[in-house]
């Protein structure tokens, strides 16, 4: 696997699964997939003797190959599946001696029915346990090319009001992320990709950091993975009016 | 530190929270236990418009005793259905066989703020109803329209109640309130008219529940109130306390956006005859004994329908009313910033707003003085509105939760 632009399929972790947490609240289960880095699942009386597990049950099997564990403060643990935590993925995904808060792994593509997460210790030691999101994903495909211009930004949702003195008044509702990526030179491998995606019907996950996750750079860095929308059309064109030299495409993509 | 919602609403830069969630019918008409999360449902933002509703008491001018809610109309996305009716696999209603359609389904709204580490502030439920109906659009739209919990009271009739003999307004108020298909989305809190007055036959009474109450109100001189889902029937009067204190034009940190409409006389809603039947064929009918007020104000008597309490009670119950209507109070309009459940209707206010301040002893000079409040200097006001922390009584509070404002209406306190 290379290190250009990446799509993957959407969050197989749903409010259709099943969230068992060793002492963590699960009504708010779904602060694991809501991809909101303010939320988060976080252990109630632990410390690092004791680990907490979080286990999630999928309604059928589902098919994976990355998992990005988000805003959290492991520095030991563990991510399996099976029936009981007992299988480990290969290569085997675990922390030990950790100390970022955003981690990206991925192995062979497995079915898996269960999940377990376990954490054992924090990083600031005895501290309660907590992540934020748990993406469970499988690649879609990755470009052969990256794209010759890349657009990226953030769009507010808000409202920007002036008082009476003219000072501003701003309401923010919600931050999201968009691209605007053109490729000059498309292979028809790529072009096969971008039509898989615009005719998916579904978001995918957009990283542009292509798994290279030593960038600090906002857009590119590990919890830099944004579930999009295709929103422009579909439409490869020739490139110098010729076959068989690459085409050009625009993709338009909005985070959902 | 933490803020509370009054010192994070001091500041000009808001990150703001709202959630809807619905509580479906079961298929054997009782609720589902738990509220179900809508506007981030299967890992997607839901909601395209969040609408805006109104409290209002004195709904129509000189229709004295009453309280209204308005609906509100949501807008959610409906590409996968979810909004579909209950036989579409799709839909958040199905199987069919576990829960009943989407009509008197519950929705409430929960707003309040973030602070910049993340923290909720003053999050409350603003709005909580029952949906009404769901109109689909070709744009994959589905719009919601929602009732306040005030709707239900007009699907049942009084005579559901079989009341028979004399019965205070209280005892109407709390049988109407006290039943478990009432509760179900009221909690039930026991009235405290202003005047207990006793309806002499109490089965003669007929409408719907909310006919009723607001009859009651007006023979009462009190208002009917559901605020969420907190209700309440007592007295047309301000909280003791100020609730919040606006500061508009020429003050240093306003809070007012701007003043819509400034009725400096309200004179639409001055009353100086109220007028009722007898028994007989006849009117009992008192005017104001002031007759400059008589001279100003010279109107068609209010029409009160006083028949079902004792005859000897009529009179006190108008001379109640002409008391507080005969009074011209200013009526003040103004947009603010979104204040959750600080404020509601019959809450006491304080406004200062400065129109136009000039210098009093004629042209300034660079030095004269540093600010509008400077009373040496520039004390003499002039213009349209000028309000000097005066105190006002909110009557009507639009809550708009698309745009995130206020939209407040208050009558000055005389």
């Amino acid at each position: 696997m290379g290190t250009n632009l990446k799509f993957y399929e959407d969050n197989k972790l749903t409010e259709l699964c099943t969230y068992g947490f060793t002492s963590a609240n699960e009504s708010v289960s779904q602060f694991l997939y809501d991809r909101d880095p303010t939320t988060k699942i976080i252990s109630v009386g632990s410390d690092d003797d004791t680990d907490e597990v979080f286990q999630v049950t999928f309604p059928s099997p589902v098919l994976i190959d990355t998992i990005f564990v988000l805003g959290h403060n492991i520095k030991l643990g563990t991510l399996r599946y099976g029936t009981s935590d007992d299988i480990d993925f290969s290569p085997i995904l675990n922390w030990s001696g950790n100390a970022t808060p955003n981690t990206m792994f991925s192995f062979t593509p497995t079915t898996v029915s269960k999940l377990f997460l376990r954490l054992q210790d924090a990083m600031i030691e005895d501290a309660q346990k907590f992540v934020s999101n748990f993406v469970a994903t499988k690649l879609i495909g990755e470009v052969q090319k990256n794209p010759s211009k890349l657009d990226f930004g953030y769009k507010d949702a808000k409202i920007v009001g002036q008082t009476y003195t003219g000072g501003s008044y701003t309401a923010l509702f919600g931050r999201k992320a968009s691209i605007k990526a053109s490729f000059t030179d498309a292979s028809d491998t790529d072009v096969s990709l971008f039509r898989t995606i615009h005719d998916l019907g579904d978001p995918v996950f957009v990283q542009m950091n292509g798994g290279v996750n030593s960038y600090t750079q906002d857009g590119f860095r590990t919890q830099d993975i944004f579930l999009m929308n295709w929103v422009n059309d579909f439409e490869p064109k020739l490139k110098s009016d010729m076959i068989g030299i690459g085409a050009l495409i625009d993709v338009e993509m909005k985070e959902v | 530190m933490t803020l509370t919602l009054a010192q994070t609403l001091k500041k000009n830069t808001h990150k703001v929270i709202r959630r809807c969630y619905i509580k479906r019918r079961l298929i054997d008409g009782t609720y589902e236990s738990n509220w179900q999360r809508i506007d981030f449902y299967r890992s997607r933002d839901q909601v395209i418009d969040w609408g805006a509703f109104s409290l209002e008491i004195d709904h129509n001018p000189g229709d004295i005793g009453t309280f209204e809610i308005s609906s509100l109309q949501m807008q959610f996305v409906n590409t996968e259905g979810y909004w579909n009716v209950e036989s579409d696999s799709h839909s958040i209603w199905a199987p069919s066989t576990t829960y009943l359609n989407r009509k008197l389904t519950k929705l409430k709204i929960e707003s309040g703020y973030l602070d910049s580490s993340g923290t909720e502030i003053g999050v409350a439920t603003v709005f909580e109803g029952v949906i009404d109906k769901v109109a689909m659009s070709e744009e994959q739209v589905a719009s919601v329209t929602v009732l306040p919990y005030s709707s239900v009271l007009t699907h049942y009739l009084i005579t559901d109640l079989a009341l028979t003999g004399s019965k205070t307004v209280s005892q109407v108020v709390n049988a109407i309130m006290n039943q478990s298909k009432i509760t179900t989305f009221i909690p039930y809190v026991a009235a405290s008219p202003t005047n207990n007055k006793t309806v002499t036959d109490s089965a003669s009474l007929s409408g719907n529940y909310w006919t009723i109450l607001k009859q009651m109100a007006q023979l009462s001189n009190s208002i009917p109130m559901l605020v969420g889902t907190v209700w309440s029937f007592a007295p047309r009067t301000q909280t003791s306390e100020i609730k919040w204190s606006f500061l508009g034009a020429g003050t240093q940190f306003p809070d007012i956006f701007k003043i819509t409409k400034f009725d400096d006389e309200g004179a639409e809603r001055v009353r100086t005859v109220f007028q009722c039947d007898d028994d007989s064929g006849g009117k009992i009918t008192v005017t104001s004994e002031d007759p400059i007020l008589v001279r100003k104000y010279l109107n068609d008597p209010q029409q009160i329908d006083l028949q079902s309490i004792d005859l000897s009670d009529r009179l006190p119950v108008l001379q109640s009313y002409l008391s507080y209507w005969e009074k011209s109070r200013p009526i003040l309009e103004f947009t603010s910033k979104f204040m959750v459940n600080i404020l509601s209707t019959l809450d006491k206010i304080r406004i200062k707003s400065f129109g136009r301040v000039l210098p009093i002893g004629g042209v300034p000079r660079w030095g004269d003085g540093s600010a509008w409040v400077d009373t040496s200097i520039w004390g003499r006001l002039t213009g349209s509105i000028n309000i000097l922390n005066q105190s006002y009584m909110v009557t009507r509070v639009q809550k708009d939760l698309q745009n995130w404002v206020f939209a407040i209406t208050a009558e000055k306190i005389v």
